[in-house]
């Protein structure tokens, strides 16, 4: 299949969250926002895992709600199955929402401690049978063994089917939350840092379980993690945010042979390395100052105060994204000179 | 036709289901092959509950009042409606019969009098002991020391009845030999046609006045017509004069008024106040002629044992039970009121309402505050807003204001007493509700059902109550001893349940006049209400702890 006839399953056109925070004190102040995501745009490919990394508070599950609609978007568009999800009706969000599952950062809090794991994990399923919206009506029985099925693809014994979360460790809820989120079959899986809140040795458990359900169910993963090791391992693309813009896209295996964005290169240069010899020499970039706050508008780039080699142009100019290299771009004004944008896109 | 395909297939799904789990299906195999049985939530909490000492004997005392309070109607105590006048304040006792204490009171005051008239021979010290008693109040110390000292002297023989003193001895101790008590029950009429029985309260009035115009010695129906119709006038007229007593009313005024209310209660209405008030004088007329005859066969010394059941007819048709006892070999183990009405009994009837109001009040309020604060809790915004600020006002009018104008608008009855402090007592579980819900709402879990689409309700009452619910439940149990002392409240202004129902609280607040001389009307009340609210408080704790799956305390 060649690249141009593949058409992306998700796509994510300028989408921007802003939440309004009051302002107390001070009269007739005008409401400032968070700007958590700030326009952002991206495709997700059938079959693919998009990686999504970034520091904390850099806007990825806020991103990620906003696919799913938990959070309404500000303005921009998310485009799945050709419909723009922020537009639709709730039936048609439903019926979008039955192919777009998630799973969350926290295995201890995403799983209600009332229930079951027979209840949590079938509880997607009752919900859409009871609005009839699945292609099949399901019996009780047939819930139940869909259950006991998805239990025993996870790796967790069916015989514990009865039991309460807090019965469980960590891993073996993520993996509980993985279930529900295979329930009803979806086609795109959106992890919130799945594996963060885990074990290093359980996390390779959870993310080789997450590879193995990808090549047998055709699973396209959008994948958050501030991680660089986790996101080489599973994704194939990656998207590098920073204060809610992302700044540098590309193939797995290019950004990590050849970042281009000075934000990429620190996060790489601080990611330890396992080999002594290695870690011993190579040189880190470390990042002065903190994240800026994102309440405030930028009209230059968005990594201007912590940019080691800035220039004047940063300031007062937002970068455009670049084209590197194939499938690799990148928004940094010291790109210009060496790869100038096309005419049609200034 | 659709509908009843689904049906049937639901059904056969059913059984299907009930199949696989007795064959183990849904208590899974383990990796040893043994059936792993599931714990449901209500199971698993029983397990839990049941390692809990205090709740269990908490829970345990609750259903002794819950069965003890069910089954009044057929345990043997006497009825707690039966005024006996001459039983009036019995103290408590085991051993002795109301005859009994009954004698030793009159003998107690006897020599109390005797006393103070000097014949009672007493040392100067013990004189002024008991004038000290008496300065301060406690004449029971008095009475006990007087009867003790007067038994001795009798039995000595240094102290001698008077003439009329003997007489009133004689006479008590006859009637307590003598009086009975006769109750009659299930009244019924037996149709001579086809024999048939039916309760007097259904037959119509003609029949009802035939029969009435027989037990009073067969006379004219018209007669009786006219005494029924000047009968229910009378008691139309006492309504409405106690309905206007502040305003000053002539008697035209009064005249026009019956007649309105009349009007008011149409022709049916009059007919019916009519036969029950004829039903209840058929009822005296047998019991007073059942007392007349049972009298006069012990006169006749025929030998009739105490107490005696029996099945009799009168006046040609009527056939009733009847109840007979020696009215002073009766026992009172926890003593009378001042109507001569057994304590126990009420206390027991009066747990009945007690227990009633808290549960049906709990359960209202947490219906209605569950409602309510979970819509404010989860919808926020305009939703949460109002509703709150509505709870803010009812809050600021004062509580018992409110249920006291409630009662006295709708007039007082059990009903409008549940209304009246349902509608009041869901405030604070609606905050509470409310708080528990804002706090969970944003959990991951909620975030979860919301992206597998679950709605509002779903996650409302699948997720969000069953989490609060342990503070619910907790606050629900702590909710019943609440309600049952503003019921006690009320009945104590008079608002409550009204006599000769009993609750609890009326019995409490009823026994605070001659509180030192007849403390038992006060204490055993007490003791049963507060042992029953201390249970209720352990229960609940136990409940909380057993209805949350995480509680630490599992093994
Ligand atoms: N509901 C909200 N109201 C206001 N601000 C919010 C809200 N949710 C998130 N934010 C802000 O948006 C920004 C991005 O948050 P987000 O949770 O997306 O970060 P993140 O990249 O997922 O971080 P982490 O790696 O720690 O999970 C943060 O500054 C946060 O304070
Ligand atoms: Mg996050």
């Amino acid at each position: 299949m060649s690249e141009s006839v593949k058409k992306p399953i998700l796509e994510v056109k300028d989408l921007k969250v802003h939440f309004p925070i009051k302002s107390s004190g001070g009269l007739r102040k005008k409401d400032a926002v968070i700007r958590a995501v700030d326009g952002i745009s991206f495709d997700v490919y059938p079959g693919e895992t998009l990686g999504i990394v970034g520091e904390s508070g850099c806007g990825k599950s806020t991103t990620v709600r906003a696919i799913a609609q938990l959070t309404k978007p500000t303005s921009g568009q998310v485009i799945f199955q050709g419909k723009d999800l922020c537009k639709v009706s709730k039936h048609e969000l439903l019926m979008a929402r039955q192919n777009i599952q998630m799973i969350f950062q926290d295995p201890y809090a995403s799983l209600d401690p009332r229930m079951t794991v027979r209840s949590i994990i079938a509880e997607p399923l009752i919900i859409y049978n009871k609005r009839h919206l699945l292609p099949k009506e399901l019996s009780p029985l047939e819930i139940e063994t869909r259950v006991e099925d998805l239990m025993e693809r996870v790796g967790l014994n069916k015989a514990f089917k009865n039991r309460y979360p807090h019965e469980f460790s960590g891993g073996q809820r993520q993996r509980i939350g993985i279930a529900r989120a295979l329930a009803l079959n979806p086609e795109v899986i959106l992890a919130d840092e799945p594996v963060s809140a885990l074990d290093v040795s359980i996390q390779a458990q959870i993310l080789n379980l997450l590879r193995e359900l990808q090549k047998e169910l055709g699973l396209t993963f959008l994948f958050i993690a501030h991680d660089l090791a986790v996101i080489q391992y599973i994704s194939d693309k990656v998207c590098v945010m920073y204060l809610g813009k992302i700044v540098e896209t590309s193939e797995s295996v290019e950004l990590y042979s050849n970042p281009v964005h000075p934000y990429t290169k620190a996060l790489l240069s601080a990611a330890p390395i396992p080999d002594p010899e290695v870690e011993r020499k190579r040189r880190r970039i470390i990042l002065t100052g903190d994240v800026p706050s994102p309440d405030k508008e930028h009209v230059g780039c968005y990594f201007y105060d912590r940019c080691p080699n800035k220039m004047d142009k940063c300031k007062n100019h937002i970068p455009p994204m670049f084209t590197v290299g194939p499938h690799h771009n990148c928004a940094c004004w010291q790109l210009e000179e060496k790869f100038p944008l096309a005419e049609s896109e200034k | 036709m659709k509908f009843t395909d689904r049906f049937k297939k639901q059904i056969h799904d059913r059984e299907e289901m009930h199949k696989l789990n007795k064959a183990g299906r849904n208590g899974a195999k383990n990796e040893f092959n043994q059936t792993v049985q599931g714990n449901s939530l209500s199971k698993d909490a029983w397990r839990r509950l049941r390692k809990n000492k205090a709740a269990v004997v908490g829970m345990c005392v609750v259903i002794l009042y819950a069965i003890i309070s069910l089954c009044a109607g057929i345990l043997p105590i006497y009825s707690y409606e039966e005024i006996i006048i001459d039983h009036q304040y019995l103290p408590p006792s085991l051993t002795k019969t109301a005859g009994e204490l009954m004698l030793k009171r009159q003998l107690s005051e006897m020599y109390a009098t005797s006393w103070r008239q000097g014949r009672l021979s007493v040392t100067e010290e013990e004189d002024a002991m008991l004038n000290n008693w008496i300065t301060l109040d406690d004449t029971n110390k008095v009475w006990n020391w007087c009867y003790e000292e007067g038994e001795k002297q009798r039995a000595a023989g240094t102290y001698v009845f008077s003439a009329s003193e003997q007489k009133k001895y004689d006479r008590l101790q006859d009637s307590i030999k003598n009086d009975i008590q006769v109750t009659i029950n299930s009244v019924r009429w037996v149709n001579p046609e086809n024999g048939k029985s039916y309760k007097l309260d259904n037959l119509d009035y003609d029949t009802l006045v035939s029969i009435y115009a027989k037990a009073l010695g067969g006379i004219d129906e018209q007669k009786v017509r006219t005494s029924l119709e000047t009968g229910v006038n009378s008691q139309i007229q006492t309504e409405v004069k106690t309905k206007n007593s502040e305003s000053e009313l002539t008697a035209e005024d009064i005249q026009s008024l019956v007649a309105m209310e009349k009007d008011s209660l149409g022709e049916d209405g009059v007919q019916a106040k009519e036969k029950s008030l004829a039903v209840d004088n058929i009822n005296v007329l047998i019991q007073n002629a059942m007392t007349k005859q049972i009298k006069q066969e012990i006169k006749a010394g025929t030998n009739k044992e105490f107490p005696y059941k029996d099945t009799e007819t009168l006046f040609d048709d009527i056939n009733f039970k009847v109840e007979a006892s020696l009215k002073n070999s009766r026992r009172y183990i926890l003593g009378t009121d001042n109507l001569g009405r057994d304590l126990l009994s009420r206390i027991i009837y009066g747990g009945r309402i007690s227990i009633l109001i808290g549960i049906v009040g709990t359960i209202t309020s947490l219906f209605i505050g569950i409602i309510m604060g979970s819509l404010a809790g989860y919808f926020g915004g305009r939703v949460d807003y109002y509703i709150m600020r509505f709870v803010d006002v009812l809050y600021g009018l004062p509580y018992m204001l409110l249920v006291i104008i409630c009662m006295a608008i709708f007039g007082t009855n059990i009903l409008n007493l549940f209304f009246a402090l349902a509608m009041v007592s869901w405030l604070t579980i609606a905050r509470m509700v409310r708080g528990q819900i804002m706090s969970l709402k944003n959990q991951e879990y909620i975030e979860a059902a919301r992206s597998m689409g679950a709605g509002g309700w779903r996650i409302i009452f699948r997720h969000l109550v069953p989490n609060s619910l342990s503070v619910i439940i907790v606050y629900s149990t702590l909710r019943v001893p609440e309600f049952i002392m503003q019921e006690s409240f009320l009945s104590f202004l008079g608002l409550g349940v009204q006599a000769p129902l009993a609750s609890w609280g009326s019995l409490i607040g009823d026994s605070t006049q001659g509180m030192t001389k007849y403390p038992w009307r006060l204490v055993y009340p007490a003791i049963v209400m507060t042992l029953f609210l201390f249970s209720m408080n352990f229960f609940g704790d136990g409940l909380r702890d057993a209805f949350d799956p995480q509680s630490k305390n599992m093994l």
